[in-house]
Parts: C-alpha cells; sequence; structure tokens
C-alpha cells in the first residue's frame, strides 16, 4: 500500500516535468494476430510446400500527432519493427510516413500512397494473413509492390519516400505525387457521394515513371578460398526496368450491408513491357458476419511480364467480429501462381 | 489552466495504467520532411561516381523512443534513454552497447555508460548556430576522438572512426558551478578529463570548458569494397563484397577548449581541439581545428552562422590542412513542437571528391519542417 502511494507520487512528478512530450499526443498502437495456415509462410506469402503450421506476429508503433499555434496539424506515424526504415539512414524513409495538414491540403511523406492509389485502391482482403494480399491492384508508384507488403513485381528500392499532396473540394477530391528522386509524376482524382440510397466512390489515377533499377536477392558464386573451394554472398542481381505509364479506374458502391468495386489498370512501358488488369470485389456484413470475395485476371501481359499473360487470382473469406478489437478470420485463396492457400485464426487490435 | 486540467486527466490515465507510469518510462518522437540538394537523407553529403551530382531529393523521416527513470529506496535515481530504431544497438549484443545510454546519479555524482559524450566533449561540446533541417553534416559539431571519431553521435562524418569507442564510461560531478568529468571507452584504454566553469559577466552569461583525452590506438573499420573474383570451375568474373577495410589508427592525446557567450538574442561560441598521435604503419598525424558560431533570435526566427577551419594538419591527415567550411542557416518556429528549417553549407575539402588530389568541396542545402512530439 505504501509502495503503491510513493509510486504514484513519482509517476505525478515525473509526468509534470516531463509534460510537454506527453502534451503533444504521442499514442502507443498494437496489433496481433495467432493461428493456422495452409501452404503460406508466417507473413502470408506461399511456400507450396503444403504444410499447415502455426502462424503469429506482435507489432507496436506509435502515432503522434501535433499542432502549430497558427492551426496546421501535423504528425508522424511508425511501427517499431520498422524504427531504422522509418529514420532512413542515408537511403531514404521507407516506411511511416510523416504528414502536415491545413485549410491548403495535406502533404505526406514516406511509406504512402501514390496519388493514383490513392484514389483507385485495392479490393476486399480475405483471410488472416491477407494470404499474400493480391486483392490489392499493382501500381508501379507504390515500389512495385501489391500494396504495402513484400509481394513485390517491381521493386524500386528508390520509390519511398513517396511525396503526396492531397486536396478536397466538396465531394471531389485531387491529389499529386512523386518519389524520392522527383522523377516520376503521379495524378489522382475521385468522386463520392449518396446515389439511390446507398454511396459510390469513382476514382482514377496516372503515373508516369522514370526508369529504375530494381535490387533482387544477392547470388550465391563459387569461389577459391584457402581450403578448396568456398560458396560466398556475391552481389545483389539488378535489373533495369524501363519508364513508362500507367493508368487505372474503379468504382465502387456500398448499398445496406453490401458492398463492391471494379478496377481496372493498364501500364505500359518504354521496352514493350506492358500488363492490363481487371478485377471485381465483394462484401456483405451481417451483424458481427462479414463475406468477402475478390477476382483479378491479368487480361493481357507482354515482355518481362509475359509469364502473367491470362493468369487470374481470387479469393474469399470469412470474419466474425468478437468485439473489443478481435475477430476470428479465415479466408482461401488461388493465387496467380496457381498455388492454394489458406489460413484460420484471431486478429487482435489494441 | 489547460495545463492542470490535462494534468489532472493524466494523473487518472496514471492510475488507470499505475505500473507502466510509476517506473516512469515516458515516450518521446520527432519527424521530419522537406527537400535536400546533394545530401543524403541524414543530411550526409552525397557523391556519386566521385561528384556531387546536382541532386535534388525528398528528405524525411520519423523516430521514436523512451526515457526511462526511477528512483531507489535511498534516494539514488537511475535512468536510461533509447531509440526504437537504436534498439538493437541498445541492446548491444556481444560488442557493447552502441546507442542509447544508462545512468545512474547521486549525491556522489552521475554516471553514464553508452552513446554519450566523453569527458572532453561533456564540457566543451559543440558552437550554436545550426537551424538546417538535418544538421548538413554537422559542422556546428567539434571533432572528438573520445566520441568515436565522429562529429556528434550521428554517422554523417567518421574520421576516425572507432567501432569500440562504446559504450564510453563517464563520471561527471559539480561543485559551486565548477564541473568536473572524467571518462574512458569500452575497453578502459583511454583516459578522459573535462572541466568548466559559467558565470554572468557583463550583461551576458558565459560558459567556458576544457578537455583532455589520452586516447590508445585503435582499428578504424571503413566500407567493405566490392573486388572482382574468379570463379574457379567456369572461369567466369564475378564481382562480391569485400572484408571491410581496417586502417589502424596511431594513439595519441586531443587538448580542446570552448567559450560561449549569450547576450539576450545573440548567442556566440567557438572551439579549438587539436590531435597529436604516436606513429604507426601508417605514419603520424599532428592537426588542430578552430569552430566558430553565432546564432540570432527575432520573435520566432532564428538564424545562424558557423565556420571551421583546420588551422594545421600534418602527417596522414595532410590532405585536410587549410581547409574550411562555413554553413548559413534559418528557422521560424510554427509553434506546437514545428518548426520551419533550411540552411546551406560549402563543405570541407572532400578526399575523392573531384580531380584535386586532396580534394575539392560542394555546396549542399536543405529545407523543410522538422516536428517534436
Amino acid at each position: 500500500m505504501h509502495l503503491r502511494a510513493s509510486a504514484t507520487l513519482f509517476g505525478v512528478l515525473g509526468l509534470i516535468i516531463s509534460q510537454p512530450a506527453t502534451a503533444q499526443g504521442i499514442a502507443l498502437f498494437g496489433d496481433a494476430r495467432l493461428g493456422l495456415g495452409y501452404n503460406i509462410d508466417n507473413a502470408g506469402e506461399a511456400t507450396g510446400e503444403d504444410d499447415v503450421r502455426a502462424i503469429s506476429r506482435v507489432r507496436f508503433g506509435v502515432s503522434m500527432t501535433g499542432e502549430t499555434d497558427s492551426g496546421i496539424a501535423f504528425g508522424a506515424i511508425i511501427r517499431g519493427d520498422n524504427a531504422p526504415r522509418g529514420q532512413g539512414g542515408t537511403v531514404g524513409q521507407s516506411a511511416g510516413s510523416v504528414f502536415v495538414s491545413g485549410a491548403w491540403g495535406s502533404l505526406t511523406f514516406g511509406d504512402t500512397n501514390g496519388a493514383d492509389e490513392q484514389w483507385v485502391g485495392d479490393l476486399n482482403e480475405v483471410g488472416l494473413t491477407c494470404l499474400g494480399c493480391q486483392n490489392e491492384t499493382p501500381f508501379v508508384s507504390n515500389g512495385g509492390g501489391f500494396g504495402e507488403d513484400e509481394e513485390e513485381f517491381a521493386d524500386n528500392p528508390l520509390a519511398r519516400p513517396t511525396i503526396r499532396y492531397d486536396f478536397d473540394y466538396g465531394d471531389f477530391g485531387a491529389s499529386l505525387s512523386t518519389n524520392r528522386d522527383l522523377t516520376d509524376i503521379g495524378v489522382g482524382g475521385g468522386w463520392s457521394g449518396a446515389v439511390g440510397g446507398g454511396t459510390l466512390a469513382i476514382g482514377v489515377g496516372y503515373y508516369d515513371y522514370a526508369a529504375f533499377t530494381t535490387v533482387g536477392e544477392p547470388q550465391l558464386i563459387v569461389v577459391s578460398g584457402e581450403d578448396g573451394l568456398a560458396v560466398v554472398e556475391g552481389t545483389p542481381v539488378e535489373t533495369s526496368v524501363a519508364g513508362g505509364t500507367q493508368w487505372s479506374a474503379s468504382i465502387g458502391g456500398t448499398f445496406g450491408d453490401f458492398n463492391g468495386k471494379v478496377v481496372y489498370t493498364t501500364a505500359d512501358s518504354e521496352a514493350d513491357a506492358s500488363f492490363d488488369l481487371l478485377g471485381a470485389g465483394l462484401g456483405a456484413t451481417f451483424g458481427p458476419w462479414a463475406l468477402n470475395a475478390y477476382y483479378f485476371n491479368v487480361l493481357n501481359a507482354k515482355g518481362p511480364l509475359d509469364p502473367y499473360d491470362g493468369r487470374t487470382s481470387y479469393g474469399a473469406g470469412v470474419n466474425y467480429d468478437l468485439g473489443g478489437g478481435a475477430l476470428v478470420r479465415t479466408g482461401v485463396v488461388r493465387t496467380y501462381a496457381d498455388e492454394t492457400v489458406a489460413d484460420l485464426g484471431i486478429s487482435l487490435n489494441f | 489552466m489547460k495545463n492542470v486540467l490535462f494534468a489532472t486527466t493524466a494523473t487518472a490515465a496514471l492510475l488507470v495504467g499505475g505500473i507502466a507510469s510509476a517506473q516512469g518510462v515516458a515516450l518521446f518522437g520527432d519527424a521530419r520532411l522537406g527537400l535536400g540538394y546533394n545530401i543524403n537523407n541524414d543530411g550526409s553529403i552525397l557523391i556519386e561516381d566521385g561528384d556531387t551530382p546536382d541532386d535534388l531529393r525528398a528528405i524525411s523521416r520519423v523516430r521514436f523512443g523512451v526515457n526511462m527513470t526511477g528512483e531507489t529506496d535511498s534516494g539514488i535515481t537511475f535512468g536510461a534513454t533509447i531509440r526504437a530504431d537504436n534498439a538493437a544497438g541498445g541492446q548491444g549484443g556481444t560488442n557493447g552497447q552502441s546507442a542509447g545510454s544508462v545512468f545512474v546519479s547521486g549525491s556522489f555524482g552521475t554516471l553514464t555508460f553508452g552513446d554519450t559524450n566523453g569527458a572532453d566533449e561533456q564540457w566543451v561540446g559543440d558552437v550554436p548556430g545550426d537551424y538546417s533541417l538535418t544538421g548538413l553534416g554537422d559542422l556546428d559539431e567539434t571533432k572528438f576522438i573520445s566520441n568515436g571519431g565522429s562529429f556528434g553521435t550521428d554517422t554523417g562524418n567518421n574520421f576516425a572512426s572507432n567501432p569500440e569507442a562504446r559504450p564510453t564510461v563517464r563520471y561527471d560531478f559539480d561543485i559551486m558551478g565548477f564541473g568536473i568529468s572524467a571518462s574512458s571507452n569500452r575497453d578502459l584504454t583511454d583516459i578522459a578529463v573535462g572541466t568548466g566553469y559559467s558565470a554572468d559577466f557583463g550583461g551576458g552569461s558565459w560558459k567556458l570548458g576544457v578537455g583532455y583525452n589520452k586516447f590508445d590506438s585503435f582499428i578504424s573499420t571503413g566500407e567493405a569494397g566490392l573486388i572482382v573474383v574468379e570463379d574457379p570451375i567456369t572461369g567466369d568474373l564475378n564481382v562480391v563484397p569485400g572484408a571491410a577495410v581496417d586502417s589502424e589508427i596511431p594513439a595519441g592525446e586531443q587538448w580542446s577548449v570552448g567559450l560561449g557567450a549569450t547576450y539576450g538574442d545573440f548567442g556566440f561560441g567557438a572551439t579549438y581541439a587539436k590531435i597529436t598521435s604516436d606513429t604507426t604503419d601508417d605514419g603520424d598525424f599532428e592537426a588542430d581545428n578552430l569552430l566558430l558560431g553565432a546564432s540570432f533570435g527575432m520573435d520566432a526566427w532564428s538564424f545562424g552562422a558557423v565556420y571551421g577551419k583546420i588551422l594545421n594538419a600534418d602527417g596522414i591527415l595532410v590532405d585536410l590542412d587549410g581547409d574550411d567550411s562555413f554553413e548559413l542557416s534559418a528557422a521560424y518556429d510554427l509553434g506546437g513542437g514545428a518548426s520551419v528549417m533550411g540552411g546551406v553549407r560549402r563543405t570541407y575539402n572532400i578526399v575523392g571528391l573531384g580531380e584535386d588530389t586532396s580534394g575539392e568541396s560542394a555546396w549542399i542545402g536543405d529545407f523543410g519542417i522538422s516536428m517534436a512530439f
């Protein structure tokens, strides 16, 4: 009892001393998940091993906000596991984001959507791990990744920090974005409003990108060492990706308990590589239950992306909301690479 | 009024989260965004193919960490600080703690371990006048061997990087406005002492510091270069990362002195540091360096200027002889922890830059918004 009293006193003193830091609004957040995965690694990517394994993770981070004397809001967000990439070293910030926002709009730096992704977006997510996240539309502006995860089709190590400027006017909004080296131009815009008892959202995006070099895994090579031959790690394999343009558009709506969305995107490069993708997503909620499904079809792919020509990815999932931030989630996906993957578990938000 | 209300609310929060808060773990964070000219994301100079590439790029970062404090039953305070991006360096692994710091403090003085100033840096310090967004290579920082051979606590500019300088161990004691510090390195082979005095004089507040560091020789580890090797089976040539380049820095001593003053809205400071070494296979060196800095504040504005000159450099540092560098910067305080900041800097001659064997200097700059939470 005595201990608690003195501890509280100390805490109050500490609080008064360190008040400026606390007053400026640093909030902790966290999430976790646990469950089983079929044919996936812990991140939800297909392994091809047809096994069932335990999957789990726990993450935390901070969300920081402040306001200037003249009313400009500013803030930043970063997860603990991404902290070195938020600091950015010499290369640049590749995780977390920083923003400044006023009546004139919002300016965001970091691991944030390009202007096209901001308005066109992705389809309904399924499963506990999102099972490779192939519900996400592939945007070159996103460092070549499908969303913010590791599924990369044209990894651009210098895409980050993305810089994006957003402006809203009534039901309309527009965004402009570029990359670290200020060589790309992204434009996006959209409209959302009430239509026939529901809400409808339309988004269009354009991205003009300069050539970049993707850096792959290091090759193993054989060298002659002091004790005979040795295998060492070589330099990472670098591949040049030509510059080009990407167009994208989406239309989606929510009507009562149902939602749906259609996405189309087409990209061309100066080196005759191109792809066209069409996708549709559907969702429905009934009390604590939520059903989600998506379907993506690569209508056309040429050049280095030719192996993807005609491929499809589709999946379906069910969530049950336990309340308090916990959801039971399960999903099944057939990937672009014709792998079947599935998971089941509980996701937790704190 | 608002503060009191907040404190009350926070006290309520404290009762709920009693255990964590009572132990005194407080979050802190900072962020910045802007543009950089000829710099890397951390403000260090950008060199591509032996030249600065006239590059303009997006600069940003976000960081957070914890300050932890406690008190023993007998009133000894203790604490530690570490940033999340440095968490691994704070844990230290097998090598030693290279980031964050840990302290114990009582009437006997304060003992600090970790990424903390050596005794000389603690009292001589740096000069005022840097209001750039990224520090632009931290020209305002005096170069102390006790600081792992780097300019400040960053990795932006190592001139004699000592991978085993950390953890620094420093002991501080204050008496009647005089302060004395003694410090050593991880292997307890160096001895540094520092002292200083501050006083109000002639309408301003003055501080004077003196430092001395007797350092042992150490191995500086540079960047690993790429090497070409032949595949013994196919005969193909492959490029692989080579071993890091080690060079032995000879033992020696560093003297330093710093003087600073604040008169109302004006501040200025000067530091002088002299390094002399024994000799090794790589040779010996002797160098001394002068730094001058000034700042001026007017309402929400701050203006600063910093000038540095290597007065003399001999031996293996002869390429640095006579080099100088300056920086002009300004900031505007937006309130609430945010400031608009920007600066331009003419660098010292960078060895490897341009055609001159002793290197050439370059222009670098930055502009943007810094945020503290």
